[in-house]
């Protein structure tokens, strides 16, 4: 016993590091200076920020299925696909960083009677939800659509925190800091260490973000009605672990003869996976918390490798009837959700995605939603879209450029991109217009040149293109009482712009910009043209 | 006992808990409130931070140096003006106002030349400038600014502070121009003893040209509000030039953008004029700005607004310019 708590502890400690690296490394998805690559200031994050996602084997299976091809450094999850079939679940108990923070939060739940608690941990039904789920994702991704992003561990929270918690956070410190006396010390050295160590000095904020953060602290508290809720009933990726975990050699052993029916290990089990004596283990749900094995008063368990045949069920709380039935309403989803109107059936004016991204149906096969592109966009211009890109799209990178324009020497997104849904790209691809986004238009009846005969420049001097996009043209206008007025109005020439919306951003008019960028002209699409 | 029932010490707990919460969230609620809701916003705290006064003297000098090394330019110009310690007395807090306003590097000249930068800065901590801080409110990303721009990069090391401004870093007040009114001015430029303009002379498509005292926008907050200023661009500048007041400025010419002003891009919009202006005279070191462009300074709308401002004078000839090369 003294081992087995050994192991509890050192789990524990492994959890807490997993999740503060994991927290670090969203930090540091991040712009982090430039370095000089030959005479080009490059921006390259010195930081290996989408490590975990390079290690979900969820991603890459549902990208490989959706896309046809793994990208990359997502062969990575073979590692965690190769301990999971010898050692069970470990990355779920150990390394998970969704799933520590729910562990965490169920153990802060008020104690309550053992019997109450064993009743919350007793395996059931709900347990098969997850494979539902699992098998719903793949039958989609099957067909080219990805929606994993939605409940896989990591892509959850890196979204729920990059856009919706830590930003709360940072809002809510800020809000602390000015109730102190303007101008004093301490507040502005506290906002310095936001501005430095935390989220940077921009306030993010993300389209719909709340709906983000709601959702995520409705998975917090679902903790109190089981424990590690998400993970036992919701966790696609713990479902396709538990399926690889089937013939795990590291198993848990039960000496019939010393257990005394106390059901302290059912009760503090994280997974429902039935460790009290005188039933199966269930391989597939447990997490290897090495909860019961620590608590164990009578020593009756033990993990070790190779079991004695008749102690352990590796078969999934779903049937084979179940997985093939939610499979198939998987592959159902598909046609269902392209037979209506809208993208990515119809073209979409607002629907404008980070440069680099792929046509958009290659781009919704490998999109995992993880939003990190958006984290780490120093100007805030990538947002989670709500329904710009269809009910497949929710969630997936829109650039809103009204809020923030894409830098013309930037390329963060492209390089924290885990599934290649965003290509990589350098800022030369960028000048030389392969990787543009859009076109802008000027709308008349609110540009000041156009409508008011004020005289205005903002958007031409924010063009970053060399020579300029938007060009002026010498017009005598007239005013209401007949005088004519000089003006110089703005034009764009397509040809010549990368629809980076600096523009829009600038464009000083306080509510609807005179000029926005429209999807038109996007490199990414054959169709969304207009120039011959 | 049914569930139910409440024992007494039960009631008194939650009675306790709830009249705290109510405390708390009171408490909260009437230090956000503030002072209130009303139309008439000018019971707002009365601004106690002051512009500058600084006017230049009857006679100021007027440095032209001309050379191939950024560096060695400045440093000579500042040399034929007598050095810094006319200027900056020891303790000094110092604001360097280069253009740091745009995402691009040093090459191509859309922001000023940072060796330039670095120069002044050494000069003016040799001088003993207890304090100096470099600051911009740029245009692009704030901090893309600045690294590209190489002045970051030459800067580390010195005992320089870099500001990079956040919304925290000005505060509103009245500038007191005809169209530059009630706006967020940088902070530091309240609190610094001696200001030094650090312009980069550019192509402008509505100021015609972006000289020393268009380099003003510079201190302004404001988020996109600040482009409503192009709407009066001479008016503007001007007022911005009244209310900033600045002991010296370094225009760089040492490469200028010709076209495509005011961010460039392309070395192709770029000329090497390998020159520097120095003056106490704003309008005067404008003025010559505006002939390294093949202008007369009248054609610049905004030079003969500030000289009917009584801000300086455009005939820089008159001020007997010191010509060094190196």
């Amino acid at each position: 016993m003294q081992f087995q708590g050994g192991l509890r502890l050192a789990r524990r400690v492994c959890q807490t590091l997993f999740f503060l690296l994991f927290v670090w490394l969203l930090l540091a998805t991040f712009y982090h200076g430039v370095v000089d690559e030959g005479g080009v200031a490059g921006d390259t994050i010195p930081y290996p920020v989408s490590i975990f996602l390079q290690f979900d084997p969820l991603a890459a299976l549902a990208t490989l299925l959706a896309a046809g091809s793994l990208y990359e450094d997502l062969l990575w999850s073979l590692i965690i696909i190769v301990a999971t079939i010898f050692m069970g679940r470990l990355f779920c108990g150990w390394l998970c960083p969704l799933g520590a923070l729910n562990q965490f939060v169920s153990w802060t739940n008020p104690r309550e009677g053992l019997s109450r608690r064993i009743a919350r941990c007793k395996p059931g039904g709900h347990q098969k939800v997850k494979y539902v789920f699992l098998a719903f994702f793949l039958g989609a991704a099957l067909f080219g659509v990805l929606q994993v992003g939605l409940l896989d561990p990591i892509c959850f929270l890196i979204r729920s925190l990059g856009l919706s918690i830590l930003p709360a956070i940072d809002g809510a410190v800020r809000t602390l800091l000015d109730l102190a006396p303007a101008d004093s010390e301490a507040a502005r050295t506290g906002h310095r260490l936001l501005d430095d160590y935390f989220l940077g000095p921009r306030a993010m904020r993300f389209h719909a973000g709340w709906i983000v953060g709601l959702l995520f602290l409705i998975v917090l508290y679902l903790n109190r009605v089981k424990p590690r809720f998400f993970c036992r009933v919701l966790c696609p990726l713990g479902a396709l672990l538990g399926i690889l975990s089937r013939f795990s050699l590291l198993t848990l052993r039960k000496d019939g003869a010393l257990c005394n029916d106390c059901g302290i290990c059912t009760a503090s089990c994280q997974g429902g996976a039935s460790p009290e004596g005188g039933s199966d283990w269930r391989t597939a749900e447990c997490v290897m918390c090495f909860n019961c094995t620590a608590g164990c008063p009578q020593d009756a368990l033990g993990f070790g490798f190779f079991a004695q045949v008749g102690e352990r069920d590796g078969r999934t709380a779903l049937s084979r009837r179940g997985f093939i039935a939610s499979a198939l309403a998987g592959v159902a989803f598909g046609p269902l959700s392209r037979s209506t109107s809208g993208p990515p059936n119809d073209i979409e004016p607002t629907l404008i995605r980070p440069p680099g991204s792929c046509d958009e149906e290659a781009f919704l096969a490998r999109c995992v939603k993880c939003g990190q592109c958006m984290k780490v966009c120093p100007n805030n211009a990538i947002h989670p879209a709500s329904l710009q890109g269809g009910i497949e799209g929710v969630w997936t990178p829109v650039i809103i450029p009204r809020i923030g324009y894409c830098e013309p020497s930037c390329t963060l997104c492209s390089q924290v991109c885990p599934t290649g849904a965003i290509r990589a790209f350098s800022a030369a691809d960028k000048e030389s217009h392969r990787v543009d986004i859009g076109t802008a238009v000027i709308d008349v009846s609110l540009c000041l040149p156009w409508a008011r005969g004020t005289p205005c420049m903002v958007c031409e001097e924010f063009c970053p293109v060399s020579p300029k996009a938007i060009w002026f043209e010498k017009r005598s206008i007239s005013m209401e009482d007949g005088a004519p007025r000089e003006v110089l109005l703005p034009r764009v020439e397509p040809e010549r712009c990368t629809g980076c919306g600096g523009c829009e951003t600038a464009c000083p008019i306080p509510d609807r910009a005179a000029i926005r960028i429209t999807s038109c002209g996007e490199s990414r699409s054959s169709k969304n043209q207009v120039i011959l | 006992m049914s569930k139910k029932d409440i024992a007494r010490r039960t009631f008194i707990k939650r009675a306790a808990i709830g009249t705290g919460l109510s405390a708390l969230f009171s408490g909260i609620y009437i230090a956000f409130k503030g002072k209130g809701i009303s139309l008439d916003d000018s019971d707002q705290a009365p601004v106690t931070l002051k512009p500058r006064t600084f006017l230049p003297p009857e006679k100021p000098l007027f440095v032209v140096a001309r050379g191939k090394d950024p560096a060695r330019l400045a440093e000579a110009a500042l040399e034929a003006h007598g050095g810094l310690a006319a200027t900056i007395s020891k303790g000094d807090t110092v604001l360097l106002k280069p253009n740091i306003g745009w995402d691009r590097p040093a090459r191509t000249a859309a922001n000023t030349n940072p060796q330039i930068v670095r120069t002044v800065a050494e000069r003016c901590v040799e001088a003993g400038a207890k304090k100096v801080i470099v600051s911009d409110n740029s245009c692009n990303n704030p901090a893309r600014c600045f690294d590209r721009s190489g002045i970051r990069k030459e800067l580390a090391g010195l005992p320089v502070d870099l500001l990079i401004p956040t919304e925290r870093d000005f505060v509103e007040v009245d500038v007191g121009g005809e169209t530059v009114k009630k706006w967020p001015v940088l902070r530091a430029y309240f609190e610094c003893d001696r200001l030094i303009n650090l312009p980069v002379a550019k192509h402008h498509s509505s100021a015609v040209l972006t000289l020393g005292m268009k380099n003003w926008y510079g201190i302004l907050g404001g988020g996109r509000l600040r482009g409503q200023l192009h709407q009066e661009m001479a008016t503007g500048i001007v007022d911005l030039a009244q209310f900033a007041r600045p002991d010296l400025t370094l225009l760089d010419a040492f490469r200028v953008i010709f076209r495509n002003g005011p961010q460039g891009g392309s070395l192709a919009d770029t000329k090497d004029l390998h020159t520097v202006a120095l003056s106490a005279d704003p309008v005067a070191v404008d003025a010559f700005g505006a002939t390294l462009f093949g202008l007369q300074p009248q054609q610049v709308p905004f030079i003969p607004a500030a000289v009917d401002r009584g801000l300086g004078r455009a005939d820089y000839t008159s001020l007997d310019p010191i010509e060094v090369e190196v």
